[in-house]
């Protein structure tokens, strides 16, 4: 009877989701090695009136991590309704090392107690033990706290499921374009517009509390950068000077944006302190410097510039002064994304086979190519450094792909409808 | 650059001649210019309105390039230098200016979708300074001359490959 109620649940989550717009899909396009073998049970107990089953949410959040080698629920050895009842043998049998088990009892109208335990195989111990309390609507959040706790217990790094997405998309409503701003959780649900225009839309980027969204909008025009604030939905003009106002990037601690001005002449570096109100100037010269992106210290900036020809990053005191090439592999590369410890950038490299994502190892820079396409760009880390979010082309369309930081875990984040681009991982709640 | 400024030169001559030996109803319309703009105060107003006229003219000179060729400067990938072909385009507009100061023209930069967006949306604006420099140097004012940048983000053609990236490649010169 649970079962049925459960399929019947699920069929009519799939009849939403087919009939919904604008939904993210995931694909694994990857498969996974040397991932820690685990197994995600079927949390049992009362059937949680939610259209998704937990686990569900938890096995797709950890499959996709690439940390992870979730174990097919076919392979399963036994129903586990009781700890006690584990046959830790027959599991191990399976290759897995841990197991998270689940339960679910009601507390009283659409109220329910999610209990959940994470079990080391090998050494016989309970890892992880805990009980959130929550309503049908938070099936999702629940499920990728699950993720993070049972991610930070296993990998010692800390969980990014519960985080967010920010990109841009274009959606044609009866031949009308329409630029949207939308954010999203960190696996494409919740799909929100924060922000839609007629005009392009550009380089969304959050402020590092994560309540702020800076980006550029050409709705008078010509380009020029806003700040919203994501909750109050309020927004404020924060730089409109004649020729381009782009590339905004915050600085650690908040309070002033990086950004791209070409009122000077070219695009050169400055930095707007976003209360005194006032701009310094970090680059100049006639070549192209834009798409500025602050070090974790605040003391740096790497940005791109083609002042030895092609795009190419370079590094500069937040003070100004003499700017330090640090790319030299392939003719073209510029949007670096610092990984937040500070030890890896990610950026769009060209060494003849099209405009890919790459890592480069600050200390060594020694540089790795990790997606495949042709027009790939945009990239973001994660706010834990796993993986990197990044716009790529599918059969002519622009979509959302995320790739783990090692380049073996690849997926692809869909519209169902529209042209997806520009993604902006946000940083921890 | 010495070359490109000669064949700038050349061309700037054969225009010249060309709008004299072809279009007789300019003539007027250019004589009245230069006494504009040898400042006789007394011919002022006869002037103004005679401007309107010349304006009319010499914007159609512009026309007619645009007509016959269309209104767009092209260039080559991930460069913001004008070609040869782009020339006389570009002699046009300037000609058009230098003859109606009052006339302004809008110049639309553009990139191809290939490489990042921000880095494409200066590349643009530099195509669009590219086009007004070299019609600053024939005498028009930068007043009157707007210039935005779209990067990639308003392709001409969609699609990917070389025909579509190069018709977006561009600067559009507008009125």
């Amino acid at each position: 009877m649970k079962t049925l109620v459960r399929v019947f649940a699920l069929s009519v989550f799939l009849f939403i989701w087919q009939s919904a717009h604008a939904v993210l899909e995931i694909e694994i396009t990857q498969g996974v090695e040397g991932a820690l073998p685990i197994a995600i049970a079927v949390f049992v107990g009362e059937t949680y009136t939610a259209p998704e089953a937990i686990e569900t949410i938890v096995r797709n959040d950890l499959a996709r991590s690439g940390f992870f080698d979730v174990l097919d629920k076919q392979r399963f050895p036994q129903v586990v309704v009781n700890p006690s009842q584990l046959d830790f043998k027959a599991w191990r049998d399976t290759g897995v090392e841990s197991l998270l088990l689940g339960k679910i009892t009601q507390a009283g109208g659409d109220q329910y107690h999610i209990e959940f335990q994470l079990i080391d195989l090998i050494r016989k111990k309970r890892l992880l033990g805990n009980v959130i309390p929550a309503g049908t609507k938070d099936v999702r959040k629940v499920g990728h706290k699950i993720s993070d706790l049972v991610f930070e217990s296993l990998t010692g790094i800390r969980g990014a499921f519960s985080t967010r997405v920010a990109y841009v998309s274009t959606i044609n409503r009866g031949g009308i374009k329409k630029y949207v701003l939308q954010i999203a959780d960190a696996d494409g649900y919740n799909a929100r517009t924060i922000f839609s225009s007629s005009k392009q839309i550009l380089s969304p980027a959050w402020s590092p509390d994560g309540s702020r969204l800076a980006y550029v909008s050409f709705e008078s025009d010509n380009s020029a950068i806003y700040v919203q604030d994501i909750i109050q939905g309020t927004r404020a003009k924060v730089s409109a000077k004649s020729g381009i106002n782009s590339a905004p990037s915050w600085s650690p601690d908040g309070r002033r944006l990086a950004l791209t001005l070409s009122a000077g002449g070219s695009p050169d570096i400055y930095i707007l302190d976003l209360g005194a109100k006032n701009l310094k100037r970090l680059t100049s010269g006639s070549a192209i410097d834009t798409e500025p992106s602050w070090m974790p210290d605040g003391k740096t900036l790497l940005f791109t510039s083609d002042r030895s020809g092609g795009p190419q990053i370079y590094q500069v005191s937040v003070n100004g002064g003499k700017a330090q090439r640090l790319t030299f592999d392939g003719k073209y590369n510029a949007a670096a994304d610092i990984s937040p410890d500070g030890r890896f950038i990610a950026l769009v490299n060209n060494s003849g086979n099209g405009f890919r994502i790459a890592i480069m190892d600050m200390q060594s820079k020694a540089m790795r190519v990790i997606s495949n396409g042709n027009l790939d760009e945009g990239p973001s880390f994660a706010p834990n450094g796993s993986m990197i979010m990044y716009a790529t082309a599918d059969q002519g369309r622009g979509v959302l792909a995320a790739v783990s930081a090692d380049g073996r875990v690849k997926q692809k984040l869909r519209l169902t409808e529209g042209d997806v681009r520009e993604p902006s991982w946000s940083p921890f709640r | 650059m010495t070359k490109q400024l000669l064949i700038v030169f050349f061309i700037s001559l054969f225009l010249t001649l060309s709008a004299c030996s072809t279009n007789t109803k300019q003539m007027p319309g250019d004589v009245i210019s230069d006494d504009y703009e040898g400042g006789d105060p007394s011919l002022d107003d006869a002037a103004t309105s005679g401007l309107e006229g010349e304006g009319g003219l010499s914007m159609s000179g512009l026309d007619d390039v645009i007509a016959q060729s269309g209104n767009v400067v092209y260039f080559d990938y991930n460069s913001a230098e004008i070609r040869d072909d782009s020339i006389p385009l570009i002699m046009a507009a300037a000609e058009s200016l230098s003859t109606n100061p009052a006339a302004q023209l809008r110049l639309e930069g553009h990139a191809d979708e290939r490489g990042t967006r921000e880095f494409n949306l200066a590349l643009g604006e530099q195509r669009a300074k590219s086009v007004r420099d070299l019609i600053m140097l024939q005498g028009v004012s930068g007043n009157q001359l707007d210039i935005v940048s779209y990067g990639e983000e308003k392709p001409a053609v969609i699609g990917t490959g070389e025909q579509s990236w190069q018709q977006n490649r561009r600067v559009e010169i507008i009125k």
